[in-house]
């Protein structure tokens, strides 16, 4: 009787009315456009982000070279004032945001649950929503290009150079808005990358049982969660001086120009680490393999991995050591700054135990790996030397920054992620990445690096300023310059080289099995391309470099016991956030001069994300069933 | 149906309630998204609040802060916000008992205490503008606007979030969504909380100044 | 085999080619007109000094662990036949790592130290020498800047007169967006921000035209902001200074009271010249243009087509430019150029 008043009063948490449903079918498809559109599988969100990733860099890479044009002579007329800014701006811009930190996003993607033992990222519809809102972001900042002149404020944008008062186009404003909304897809991916690293570890892989990639993906999204707002409201703030008329950077009305750069730094130096720390991960998963040996130092490695992504946050007004903050201000950044050489030698070294005594095979992704290391500590020592602040009010905006970054940057970023291409190259197509095309890219790629940006040094300590876009012929820069641009043309072809090689490979290269370099880490252990749901048996981890170990001891990879695996839906709904994303940003831009169609424009957009939410919410993140040993499922 | 056979009626496909993903440390997913994201969000209030904090004092046109601000008024309104903070508690602790109706109750509570708060900064909102405090007076207006309306913009999602969930209690399925409240009630407290720093922050730091 | 032949010829050749270009380029090409290695002036050299610490420590490490790096690389690669042969492993070694921890602070502090001293040193004028010191402030424009000298009454553009072997305390401000002033032969920058005041100082040994450049971006022609140091001997200096002190010279030739006719009908709203009338700010001061070498702020010699070409097609001869003559219902003829062009060139 009790219970049959309790079911009376207490209403019952499943409604007796049907399930509410969903707001529309589900997609469906398995092959062609549509399945890529609505996919939530993250390899395949991974690979959208490498191709998407290297069409932006070659967008930057042909910004640059038309700057290295401009730039080959004296007093040249080939692009002038306004258009070269916006030239220097967008490179910057696009090689940053919209080239190496989507790359790195797509080894997330795509090696991060592999080398977990996960079936998926923890959760792969939001996955999907932070690849298209990148996109929406990336299309968006670019239309600006089209749409009265792209961003011209440098990839810094400080004000007032930004403010509408000096910049009354809506350059800046498609830069903050895009900015923002890139911003919007990176922190929705750290917390997805953040929980995943932490909650969906195959059983017995401990923290310290953690393939060094994913340590350094771990940390490189902290940083992102922490340094991604403070640049957010500082961007909002410049919103709303350019629209509304605040006044935060606006010196007649009290504001500091010099706050936005406090800002800027605070997110911007861990940006820095946020592109490297990622690379560095992937030449720690090269070396020992290609050596044949553990990385000499693990628990090292990590910890000045984490140290630095620390210190990252304490050092910021390096950039800022001439904006007059006081010399003891300026002693105390330039100390920690050169701290940082202490966490990172200790990785260079400990690469350096790696290799030695091992028994290395030179093949690309090794080579990279090494290009790394040599480059990457030239990048750094130039590094240390703007880090001497008494010195660096000479090299500040010259020539010698603009090598060191690309040092950095391009010697070591792109030379990791390009490694890390040709290392996971085979997992993802099931093909090796050929070495006949692959090994002259490299040197060529290595050459053509150090021809463009090696003399950068020299014209720098000649006292050539960063982003100007013509100089004297009396100023003794113009010989380095030719010799400059001309290499840059030869470093565009190896990275033509590289991706005729891509091409190539997938259509013609050597099959590669499971484990074609005698791997360490489990997505090794596995068929290439894996399959959907990446482990037919969720492994057991006992060891630090796992596979490596089950190997060695004559452990065979568990059989499927024939248990089906559940995997997650497709959905729409991640795209059509995006494509609110972008309407609404688009809205945003014009709010100055049509404030009425413009917020018209925004709400609709904004409706558009918030039905996509809600159509999300309902779906649920649905289920199907797949059977390891037959060929079933989406797309399997 | 007595509510025992609910619990057995769900079969395989039916997905709301079974599949707790596999979780390396035992808490749900969604749980650790949520604190990774209120520490970034703590980044976000921390670069609007040491702003407001730098700015403080540096205004160059009136209205300043000591001559519009209306402390009782906004004591009122953080005192509504804080209670709707406990009201989700108790949201929180009723759909852990599956009490459906009381947690019904509760969300509706918190959702319209939200709504009192919300009502409270429009009206603060109106009466600055009518007072010449707009947000290109001056710093303290831009600030001041920037922040707490950022403030309030978390409110109104955390308010439309709570919505949903009420409305949603009627005709879907409640089933395994005490975690999803959890994890609102997470978001929601945070809300609260960084209104008290902000109150701070404003108003009696303000208050403490004129009294000084 | 093969690539292996490659891998170690490619290695011997950079190396070499580095070692020649750094060897071809040291002495020689980094002594340009604005080079930060080659420099006129206590402070400057300061800085460098602090440089070549870090160059020292730089290569220092470059040796030795560019050195091991290379070491291992041969000595370890892969032997034909021997691919698969799994090495003994090593994991790691305490004593290894605190050593190299260690060494590497003590890198640093070999840094650090003659950093901080330099630090102060730059950062002021040194306390005995206050009472020498010329006080001048440096005002950046876009894109031109302007110079004044508080203590004498002078107010020049774009040349900056100073007289050798004596601190210039210099305060940079901003008229409108941010800006860096930098001659880089006598010191390094400080950035021009609008709403605050930075201070430097620097010091000519000798006497000479050193190039400056404005290095904070700031717009269309922040390539072209540049300006001239002119560094005199005392008794120069001085009469520069007497020169300045007066009006602008009153025109004389026909052309020349012309050209100030048409200069009083527009130019004045942006240009001043003293004793004339003219009282505009918007613009360089041309009290005494004729005495200066160049034009635009130091992107072109000033000669007559050159002017004739400023006043005519400002756009054209600087991108960006504010010098605006729509904007004050100006239409100079061409006779109304040549006057102006002979008047100004008459302000001695
Ligand atoms: C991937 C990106 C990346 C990385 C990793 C770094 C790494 C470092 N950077 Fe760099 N930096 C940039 C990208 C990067 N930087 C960019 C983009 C800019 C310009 C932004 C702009 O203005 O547009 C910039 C600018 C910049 C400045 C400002 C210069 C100026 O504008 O005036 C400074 C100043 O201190 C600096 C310092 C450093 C230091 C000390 C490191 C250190 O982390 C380097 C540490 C590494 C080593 C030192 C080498 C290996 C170590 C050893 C072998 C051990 C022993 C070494 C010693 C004891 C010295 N960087
Ligand atoms: C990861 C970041 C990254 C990368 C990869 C690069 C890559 C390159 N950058 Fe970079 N650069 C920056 C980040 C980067 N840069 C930043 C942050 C700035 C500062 C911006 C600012 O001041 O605000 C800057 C500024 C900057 C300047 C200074 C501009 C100025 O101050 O005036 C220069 C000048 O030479 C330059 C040159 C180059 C060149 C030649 C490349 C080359 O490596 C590019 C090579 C790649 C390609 C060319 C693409 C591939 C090509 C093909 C597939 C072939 C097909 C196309 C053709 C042949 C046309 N860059
Ligand atoms: C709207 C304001 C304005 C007006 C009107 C104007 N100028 Fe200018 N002028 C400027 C500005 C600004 C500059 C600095 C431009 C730069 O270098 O970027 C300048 C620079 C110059 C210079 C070069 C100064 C130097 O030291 O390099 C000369 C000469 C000059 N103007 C002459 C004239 C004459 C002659 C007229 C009238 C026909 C005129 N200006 C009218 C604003 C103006
Ligand atoms: Cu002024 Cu650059
Ligand atoms: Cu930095």
């Amino acid at each position: 009787m009790a219970t049959h008043t309790d079911v009376v009063s207490t209403p019952k948490l499943a409604p007796d009315l049907a399930e509410p449903g969903m707001l529309g079918p589900r997609p469906t498809a398995t092959h062609g456009v549509w399945s890529w559109l609505t996919t939530i599988d993250h390899k395949r969100i991974g690979i959208m982000y490498a191709v998407a990733a290297l069409f932006f860099i070659v967008l930057g890479g042909i910004e640059a070279l038309l700057m290295r044009v401009q730039l080959a002579v004296p007093n040249n007329n080939f692009i002038v004032g306004d258009l070269f800014n916006q030239m220097f701006t967008m490179h910057g811009t696009t090689m940053i945001f919209l080239g190496v930190m989507p790359l790195t996003s797509a080894f997330f993607n795509y090696v991060v649950p592999l080398q977990i033992g996960a079936r998926d990222v923890a959760f792969p519809r939001l996955n999907a929503f932070s690849l298209w809102v990148f996109i929406a972001g990336a299309v968006f900042i670019n239309m600006s290009w089209f749409l009265g002149g792209a961003p011209n404020g440098a990839w810094v944008g400080y004000p007032p150079i930004t403010s509408v008062q000096f910049n009354v186009g809506h350059n800046s404003d498609f830069w903050a808005i895009g900015l923002i909304t890139l911003g919007v897809a990176s922190v929705a991916a750290s917390l997805n990358f953040f929980t995943t690293i932490v909650n969906m570890r195959a059983p017995g892989m401990t923290l310290m049982r953690m393939p060094v990639f994913v340590w350094m993906t771990i940390i490189t999204n902290v940083l992102i969660l922490l340094a991604f707002p403070p640049i957010t409201i500082a961007l909002l703030q410049l919103i709303m001086d350019r629209t509304f008329g605040a006044a935060f950077f606006d010196y007649n009305k009290g504001g500091m120009p010099i706050m936005w750069q406090h800002w800027f730094w605070v997110f911007g130096h861990p940006e820095v680490y946020i592109l490297i720390l990622p690379p560095m991960g992937i030449v720690s998963e090269i070396l020992p393999t290609f050596s044949r040996k553990p990385l000499f130092g693990y628990p090292l490695i990590v910890f000045s991995g984490a140290f630095i992504g620390f210190m990252g946050f304490a050092v910021w007004s390096h950039h800022m050591f001439t904006t007059g903050m006081g010399v003891v201000a300026v002693l105390a950044f330039s100390v920690t700054t050169s701290i940082i050489a202490v966490p990172t030698g200790v990785k260079i070294f400990n690469w350096l135990g790696t290799i030695w005594g091992g028994n290395l095979r030179m093949e690309t992704p090794m080579l990279y790996a090494l290009s790394f290391i040599a480059m990457f500590s030239i990048g750094g020592f130039s590094g240390i030397m703007h880090s001497a602040a008494a010195t660096d009010f000479q090299q500040h905006d010259t020539y010698f920054i603009v090598a060191h970054f690309h040092y950095v940057l391009i010697g070591g970023a792109i030379s990791g992620l390009l490694g890390g291409i040709c290392y996971w190259y085979p997992k993802v197509t099931g093909r090796i990445l050929g070495e006949k095309l692959g090994v002259p890219a490299f040197w060529l790629f290595f050459f053509g690096f150090n021809a463009t940006f090696f003399p950068m040094h020299i014209v720098g300590l000649n006292g050539m300023p960063r982003r100007i876009y013509t100089y004297d012929s009396a100023m003794g820069f113009d010989k380095w310059n030719l010799f400059i641009s001309a290499s840059a043309f030869v470093l565009a072809f190896s990275f033509l080289l590289f991706f005729i090689n891509m091409y190539w490979s997938y259509k013609h290269g050597e099959i590669a099995g499971n484990d074609p370099w005698d791997g360490r880490t489990l997505e090794w252990s596995i068929p290439s391309p894996p399959p959907v749901y990446n482990f037919a048996v969720t492994p057991t981890v006992t060891h630090l470099d796992d596979f490596w170990h089950k190997k060695q001891t004559g452990q065979a990879a568990p059989e499927s016991d024939g248990q089906l695996i559940h995997m997650p839906l497709p959905s729409y709904y991640p795209l059509i956030s995006g494509v609110g994303m972008f309407i609404m940003s688009m809205g945003m831009v014009y709010l100055r001069d049509h404030l009425v169609v413009a917020t018209v424009a925004s709400v609709i957009g904004f409706l558009v994300l918030l039905f996509s939410i809600y159509g999300w919410a309902m779906e649920g993140p649905g289920a199907e069933y797949l059977d390891p040993n037959k060929k079933t499922g989406a797309y399997n | 149906m007595s509510s025992a056979a609910v619990h057995s009626t769900h079969h395989g496909h039916d997905d709301h309630h079974h599949h707790e993903e596999y979780s390396y440390t035992g808490t749900p997913n969604k749980k650790i998204m949520m604190w990774a994201f209120l520490a970034s969000d703590c980044m976000f209030f921390g670069t609007l609040i040491s702003t407001y904090i730098i700015y403080h004092g540096k205004s160059l046109a009136a209205p300043y802060p000591v001559e519009v601000l209306d402390i009782p008024v906004t004591t009122a309104s953080s005192f509504v916000l804080l209670m709707s903070s406990l009201l989700m508690a108790l949201t929180v602790a009723a759909i852990n008992r599956d009490d459906l109706k009381k947690f019904r109750l509760w969300i509706f509570l918190t959702c319209v205490f939200g709504l009192i708060f919300l009502g409270f900064q429009s009206f603060e909102f109106t009466e600055f503008y009518h007072q010449g405090l707009r947000i290109q007076t001056n710093l303290f207006g831009s600030t001041f606007f920037t922040m707490t309306g950022t403030h309030g913009l978390h409110v109104a999602l955390g308010v439309l979030w709570l919505a949903s969930w009420w409305i949603y209690s009627f005709f879907g399925d409640m089933r395994g969504k005490a975690i999803d409240i959890e994890v609102t009630g997470l978001y929601w407290h945070f809300v609260d909380i960084v209104w008290i720093v902000i109150f701070t922050v404003i108003y009696l730091v303000e208050f403490v100044g004129v009294g000084a | 085999m093969n690539a292996m032949r490659m891998i170690q010829v490619a290695f011997i050749t950079v190396f070499l080619v580095g070692l020649y270009l750094v060897s071809l380029v040291w002495p020689g090409a980094m002594n340009g007109p604005m080079s930060i290695m080659e420099v006129n002036g206590p402070v400057a050299q300061e800085q460098a000094t602090v440089f070549w610490y870090t160059v020292a420590v730089s290569s220092f490490l470059l040796v030795t662990v560019g050195g091991v790096f290379l070491y291992a690389i041969f000595r370890f690669r892969a032997k034909p036949g021997q691919d698969f042969k799994v090495p003994e492993q090593t994991h790691g070694s305490a004593a290894v790592e605190i050593g190299l921890i260690v060494a590497s602070c003590v890198l640093l502090l070999v840094i650090a130290v003659p950093n901080a001293r330099a630090l102060f040193y730059v950062s002021e004028v040194p306390a005995e020498r206050k009472q020498e010191a010329i006080k001048v402030v440096a005002i950046g424009h876009q894109w031109w800047w302007e110079f004044q000298y508080p203590d004498l009454g002078i107010t020049t553009a774009n040349e900056l007169h100073i007289p050798i072997g004596k601190p210039i305390d210099i305060e940079v401000r901003s008229a409108d967006v941010l800006h860096a002033f930098w001659v880089p032969r006598l010191a390094g920058k400080i950035d021009a921000i609008p709403g605050q005041i930075n201070r430097m100082w620097m010091e000519a040994t000798d006497p000479g035209k050193y190039q400056g450049q404005c290095t904070e971006y700031c717009g269309d022609s922040h390539a072209n902001m540049r300006f001239l140091v002119m560094a005199q001997k005392a008794e120069d200096f001085d009469g520069w200074v007497r020169n300045e002190k007066k009006d602008g010279v009153k025109p004389k030739t026909i052309e020349e009271v012309n050209g100030h006719r048409v200069f009083m009908s527009g130019c004045n709203a942006c240009h001043t010249v003293k004793g004339s009338g003219a009282m505009g700010t918007k613009g360089p001061d041309l009290s005494h243009f004729g005495s200066r070498t160049t034009l635009g702020s130091g992107i072109y010699v000033s000669n007559k087509d050159n002017l004739t070409n400023w006043i005519k097609f400002p756009k054209q001869m600087k991108p960006g430019n504010l010098m605006n003559l729509e904007s004050v219902n100006m239409v100079v003829g061409d006779k109304d150029v040549k006057d102006l062009v002979a008047y100004l060139e008459s302000l001695k």
